[in-house]
């Protein structure tokens, strides 16, 4: 087959062109973004600053009385802070995506974001000391909820946890885990729990999930790719694959979800820190340690249902608590992660290591 | 000149039957907007009322600081609820009620308009006005995407995701649009036709209509 000089120049520059896109995707994914990066990639979201409004004087009901709201299948965040047990119904936050909080004498943000299926606590400090309170600005970073404090005025993507521009610009905030659980799970191990009210002081369809049902497969939650643009993507995982995500000194891992629960143990090391995820099937959630006990890094294993480490041979829970062996009465310290959906771990962390 | 169309107006909805549709038409709108806005929630099996008697009212004790913050484009913060079931719920926005009414008003008078006129035009014109009215007020009923856009996306389902962007930037125009294109309409319409017709009764105008 013969092709005419023209055809030959215009199969050239196609082929130019792909090799020229998939060179550029390959240096994108392999770089990680500046603070200014996500500064230029800030778009509408719809509403306009706390249009979706945060609530600020949160109440709280026992659990026998949010027993009557709560089915056990929904989803509540679950919040262990220094012993005050919290949980937070994913039908309310729908609706408010922050709760500033207080606890503990620290302010305490509550935060979670539909679009990228992710919910994290921060503590509400900046660099200097000053309390900060986060509201919604209705504008997003790779589909993800982006904050501003009202404090300073800048604004920081939820699951960066850093402020992007403004007087607070490069201040990393403190993450603290949330459970991502069902209600049901979280009443039985957590009896004494606190339930954030319905009376949020505004009037929404708290029943009623605008982005679809965590319990109906097919619906935004599960299915399909994110809504608004994002700054890179990747096809190794499902986009609404579940993941855990990890930050360790500049570097970050993708825990699939479901890799943990069919191994129960992983153990990692991520920027030179000896870490150890655990799987709690109780609450169905990952849990991440630091993997040192008496001082020493060791590695977990998980046999026959017990999870022990080769150090000492101690066993432990899945919340990190050695309750037999020389270790006994050990509690492990936690390293923040959260779930997250992957194209938006991916989008923010391209540089990302996975854990499948 | 406007008074002028106002006397046209004035007399077009002398026509009882078509003010009569006019207004059934202009609160079927309103009770369509405030669904649309999300003030009239009906949720099938949701529990929106959790532990409050039904049916109750309640107002936000800060309803005065509320009352004028906007939650979307065109769309403000409700102050007072009606839980009228578990599962039917009317929350109350002053702003969103006035632009309702308003948007109501103009459906009612652009649809009163367009009866009349077709009830004594020609036959090949008939019809037209109402289904300009309808166009012209169905960009009103999209206020509600400004406030969650992508809700609407979802209901186009996934294939529309790539409209989210574009929807959001042209959602603040759904108001302003809307009640331009229902002014212009009802205009338009009460320049094409005058109303200064003797209005017979009802049920000869009815033999009248079809002889024609």
């Amino acid at each position: 087959m013969a092709f005419s000089r023209r055809e030959f120049l215009t199969l050239l520059g196609s082929a130019a062109v792909v090799a020229s896109s998939l060179w550029q995707t390959k240096a994108v994914a392999a770089r990680a973004w500046s603070l200014e990066d996500f500064s230029r990639s800030v778009q509408a979201g719809g509403p306009p600053k706390d249009g979706i409004p945060p609530i600020d004087k949160p109440k709280y009901l026992a659990a026998t009385e949010a027993e009557k709201f709560l089915k056990p299948k929904d989803i509540v965040f679950g919040l262990d802070y220094y012993g005050v047990i919290k949980a937070y119904p994913q039908k309310i936050l729908v609706w408010h995506e922050i709760v500033n909080d207080e606890m503990r004498g620290e302010r305490i943000s509550v935060t979670y974001c539909p679009l990228t299926g992710s919910a994290v606590a921060f503590r509400g400090r900046s660099r200097d000391g000053t309390t900060l309170t986060f509201g919604t600005s209705g504008k997003l970073v790779n589909s993800n909820l982006l904050m501003y404090d009202r404090q300073t005025d800048s604004q920081w993507p939820q699951i960066l946890g850093v402020a992007i521009d403004g007087k607070s610009k490069g201040v990393v905030l403190d993450e603290i885990p949330l459970a991502w659980t069902h209600w049901s799970r979280w009443r039985r191990r957590y009896p004494e729990t606190l339930v954030l009210s319905s009376d949020t002081g505004y009037f929404r369809s708290y029943g009623r999930d605008p982005y679809g049902s965590y319990d109906e497969p097919g619906t935004y939650y599960d299915s399909g790719g994110p809504f608004f643009p994002v700054m890179a993507k990747d096809d190794r995982l499902a986009p609404k694959a579940v993941v855990v995500g990890v930050k360790a000194n500049g570097q970050r891992l993708a825990i699939r979800k479901q890799a943990l629960r069919e191994r129960n143990v992983a153990n990692i090391s991520l920027a030179g820190l000896p870490l150890v995820a655990i799987y709690d099937p109780n609450l169905d959630i990952v849990r991440v340690f630091a993997r040192v006990v008496a001082g020493s890094a060791t590695n977990f294993v998980s046999e026959k249902g017990s999870i022990l480490d080769e150090l000492t041979g101690s066993q432990w829970t899945a919340e990190g608590r050695s309750i037999r062996g020389k270790a006994e009465g050990t509690q492990l310290k936690r390293h923040p992660s959260f779930d997250v959906m992957w194209f938006a771990w991916y989008a923010f962390f391209p540089q990302t290591q996975i854990l499948s | 000149m406007i008074g002028t169309w106002l006397n046209q107006l004035a007399l077009c909805v002398r026509d009882r039957l078509a003010l009569r549709w006019g207004v059934s038409v202009g609160v079927a709108f309103v009770l369509l907007y405030l669904y649309s806005v999300g003030n009239i929630v009906i949720a099938p099996g949701a529990g929106l009322a959790f532990g409050i008697p039904l049916p109750s009212a309640s107002v936000v004790p800060d309803w005065a600081e509320k009352i004028s913050k906007p939650i979307a484009p065109f769309v403000w913060e409700p102050v007072a609820a009606l839980y009228l079931s578990r599962s039917v719920a009317v929350f109350i926005s002053v702003p969103n009620l006035v632009l309702a009414v308003f948007f109501g008003t103009l459906v009612a008078l652009n649809m009163a308009v367009a009866i009349a006129r077709t009830r004594v035009m020609a036959t090949a014109t008939r019809g037209r006005g109402v289904v300009s009215g309808f166009l012209a007020s169905f960009p009103a009923l999209l206020t509600g995407v400004s406030c969650c856009v992508p809700t609407v996306i979802l209901a186009l389902g996934s294939l529309a995701a790539a409209l989210s962007v574009a929807a959001i930037t042209i959602a603040p125009y759904f108001v302003p649009v809307a009640a331009g294109a229902l002014a212009a309409n009802l205009l338009w319409s009460l320049r094409q036709f005058a109303c200064a017709v003797p209005w017979l009764p009802e049920s000869q105008v009815e033999s009248q209509s079809r002889l024609n």
